[in-house]
């Protein structure tokens, strides 16, 4: 058998050993220690989004872990992420990987949908895994729920494309905007976002100029943008990322466009501010999911920037938060009632202390200390996380109020907000005018 | 243990579909020196056959959801591959090595450009979800499910291993590697030199669709997201390290260069702290990519290099 002593088959076998050999020697550390896993895009085409969210859920997660200590109760949590490349057979194996060698039973899913839905359906709900997804938007889950695929282990603590539409097109509305034009990612967010988009600008009214889509990394969207002027429309609804962004921004000022833009959550992002300069963003209206004057997210953004030496302003990082926390409080109430942290045990905990008839609490190590002592005392908490108000349906999809927000002094702030009630009635109109 | 023996069962699947892949590559790359760079193209046709033959019905597709088994699925997936490959062999293989990279690069990009915009098969980049899954409805363990299923993966490819042995040692296997190395001298020998190519190219292609047709049933969730370029330099990376020209390097160097990305992985989050874990994330590229160029430098024909046939 020459094949066994080949090179290959060697290397191949000090590869194994490393693995059995760390996650042995990560087995016989602390006696009582629960693991929050995390899949995230850290390198590939969400890397720059990936980082910040990683960080995020981790901070989630080691407060509610201080916040434990300091009252004694429930297993220390340890926070272990893996890279998915942005790649799906990259993104299952690091997830078998938490799964079988590392004991994990909660991931922070990954960002981009396409990712999120091959370890849906090929690892976390076969494993009993509970998954809460950071910024999956797609509505592909909602159909995967409804068909019993996933088990009710799947959470997201971003809004589904259809609702974050709606909001941007009220948003869009109440600016003053009668004739946006769309540049929109050809991905599903993108799609999703615009069609919905479109659906509930009409209903409220208003016109929508051209419609178009974009493929990431090109070196100039010139093309694109003309499309997007042609018919005069007042303002662009800029579904982009921050790179390409940039790119659409200054075409589109370059061709005399109207300094008058929507921004969606993804947009949100400082790094983009500082790049295209706020004096050219006087009139642009950026919408997040949170409510105003938020005491968790503003908590977080401080602790965030503390932690990390990074700015708390961008995609993902509230709604990450809001996972690492979510999962974290879900181990320690477990512990407190001497349950299992098998997947199944943890949706279900995830669901009792999210959702309108429990007592309020927030975010921070103070809040969560409020809440781990409320739970303890055997109360029913609401989970007020930095997206805001927390409230799973039975597919895992979240609904949060929405908040509107513009730039001064090259800040963001807030200009209003845009509750559920006035999301639902929008969505009653756009389904009666489409019937 | 158990876990541990789960999780090498489902690293080997998934390692499967890139040695299905790389066995194809070679038949095309290794020993004909066809440059393809079209691998995801080919391997996304597949998937969709299968995906669009087995999978459920959507209220959103005007066609699909047809529900045949699944190994109908696969074979028509491998001809379909096979057809877009003659297709795609018909225009590009009259081109030499670089621009027929390049086209084949344009072609798969193409195709996946198509299949995130015909949504009314596609779902565009919903993707296509729920596929069934061989022995899933059999067995409730998923452990057992997966092991009948890398049981398949193993018997698919030394099924592919055996059949592609004997042809690159058959008289055919001798022109296609004549072509290789001398294609006027083969041509001279008064063989048809563009017969052979596309016979190969079009033999490489069905293997890659019926591993892109694995990969959906197994996954059982496919976007377009899943066929970038990355997929295509992963296998050639895999082939390269293994040993062009050798079938059985093909296997061995898709094993190994899959178990460094998984396992550089788990030792890097081993070694650093849980503050870096984030920007450590990107030494994964770093170390595949060393020891591919290691691999050139000191070992340029692969782990193990291409045997001298004598062909009967």
């Amino acid at each position: 058998m020459k094949v066994l002593q080949s090179k290959g088959v060697r290397i191949l076998g000090a590869a194994m050993l490393c693995m059995a050999a760390s996650s042995l020697f990560n087995a016989s550390m602390a006696a009582c220690e629960h693991k929050v896993g995390a899949v995230l895009s850290l390198t590939g085409a969400y890397g720059a989004h990936g980082v910040p969210i990683s960080r995020a859920a981790q901070l989630g997660v080691e407060q509610v872990n201080e916040a434990r200590a300091a009252l004694g109760v429930g297993c220390e949590l340890v926070y272990d992420v893996r890279d998915s490349n942005t790649q799906a057979s990259v993104a299952v194996d690091a997830a078998r990987k938490l799964i079988d060698l590392e004991g994990v039973t909660a991931l922070v899913g990954p960002i981009s949908s396409g990712i999120t839905a091959p370890l849906l359906s090929s690892v976390t709900v076969e494993k009993d895994v509970v998954v809460v997804a950071t910024a999956s938007t797609s509505s592909t889950f909602t159909n995967m729920g409804k068909r019993g695929e996933t088990k009710g282990l799947f959470f997201r603590t971003l809004s589904s494309d259809s609702l974050q539409a709606v909001a941007a097109a009220m948003m869009a509305y109440e600016a003053g905007f009668r004739k946006p034009a769309i540049i929109y990612f050809n991905n599903d967010w993108g799609k999703n976002n615009q069609a919905g988009f479109i659906d509930a600008f009409k209903a409220l009214g208003g016109e929508i100029g051209n419609s178009v889509p974009f493929n990431p990394d090109q070196p100039s969207y010139r093309s694109e943008i003309t499309k997007t002027l042609e018919g005069d429309p007042d303002s662009l609804y800029m579904l982009s990322n921050t790179q390409d962004g940039v790119k659409h921004f200054r075409d589109w000022i370059r061709f005399d466009g109207p300094q008058n833009f929507i921004m969606p959550q993804g947009m949100n992002d400082s790094a983009f501010v500082d790049t295209v300069g706020a004096d050219l963003l006087k009139n642009a209206w950026f919408i997040s999911p949170g409510t105003p004057a938020n005491s968790s997210l503003e908590k977080m953004e401080s602790d965030f920037q503390v932690r990390w030496d990074a700015t708390p302003k961008g995609p993902g990082r509230n709604s990450g938060y809001d996972a690492g926390v979510l999962i974290g409080l879900a181990m320690v109430t477990a512990d407190m009632r001497g349950l299992d942290t098998s997947g199944s045990t943890l949706a279900k905990i995830i669901r009792e202390i999210t959702g309108p008839d429990g007592e309020e609490h927030y975010g921070g190590v103070d809040g969560l200390k409020a809440a781990i002592k409320a739970i303890k005392a055997g109360k029913n908490i609401w989970y007020v996380g930095a997206t805001g108000p927390i409230d799973f349906d039975p597919y895992g999809d979240v609904a949060t109020p929405f908040v509107m927000m513009k730039i001064k002094d090259g800040d963001y702030v807030d200009v209003g907000g845009i509750s559920l009630e006035e999301v639902s009635e929008v969505k009653a109109k756009v389904r009666a005018m489409n019937n | 243990m158990i876990d541990i023996l789960s999780f090498l069962i489902f690293f080997f699947i998934v390692c499967s579909f890139y040695i299905i892949s790389s066995l194809g590559l070679n038949i095309q790359y290794g020993f004909t020196g066809m440059f393809n760079v079209g691998i995801a193209g080919f391997f996304a046709v597949g998937a969709y056959t299968s995906a669009i033959l087995t999978g459920p019905n959507y209220a959103d597709t005007i066609f699909g959801g047809f529900g045949l088994p699944i190994i109908l699925g696969w074979v028509c997936a491998i001809i379909v591959s096979g057809i877009a490959g003659l297709l795609v062999g018909l225009i590009t293989l009259k081109l030499r090595e670089d621009f027929l990279a390049i086209s084949t690069f344009g072609i798969a990009i193409s195709l996946q450009l198509v299949a995130l915009n015909v949504e009314s098969v596609t779902r565009g980049p919903n993707g296509l979800y729920a596929l069934p899954k061989p022995f899933a409805h059999i067995f409730d363990s998923p452990f057992v499910s997966n092991v009948c299923y890398l049981i398949i993966c193993i018997v698919v490819i030394t099924m592919i291993y055996y059949a592609l042995e004997r042809a690159v040692r058959s008289p055919w296997g001798r022109v296609l590697r004549s072509i290789r190395e001398d294609e006027v001298a083969a041509e001279a020998l008064g063989k048809n030199v563009f017969m052979y190519r596309l016979q190969a190219f079009i033999l490489g292609c069905g293997i890659m669709g019926l591993a892109g047709a694995m990969y959906a049933n197994f996954v059982r969730f496919i976007s377009p997201q899943d066929f970038l370029p990355i997929f295509t330099i992963q296998v050639y990376v895999m082939l390269i390290v293994g040993g062009k020209g050798n079938n059985l390097g093909a296997i061995v160097g898709a094993i190994v260069i899959w178990a460094l990305w998984s396992a550089s992985d788990s030792l890097i989050n081993f070694i650093v702290t849980p503050d870096f874990q984030t920007q450590a994330a990107a030494l994964r590229i770093i170390i595949v990519g060393m020891v591919l160029v290691l691999m050139l430098v000191f070992k340029p024909s692969g782990i193990l290099p291409e045997k001298k046939h004598v062909s009967g």
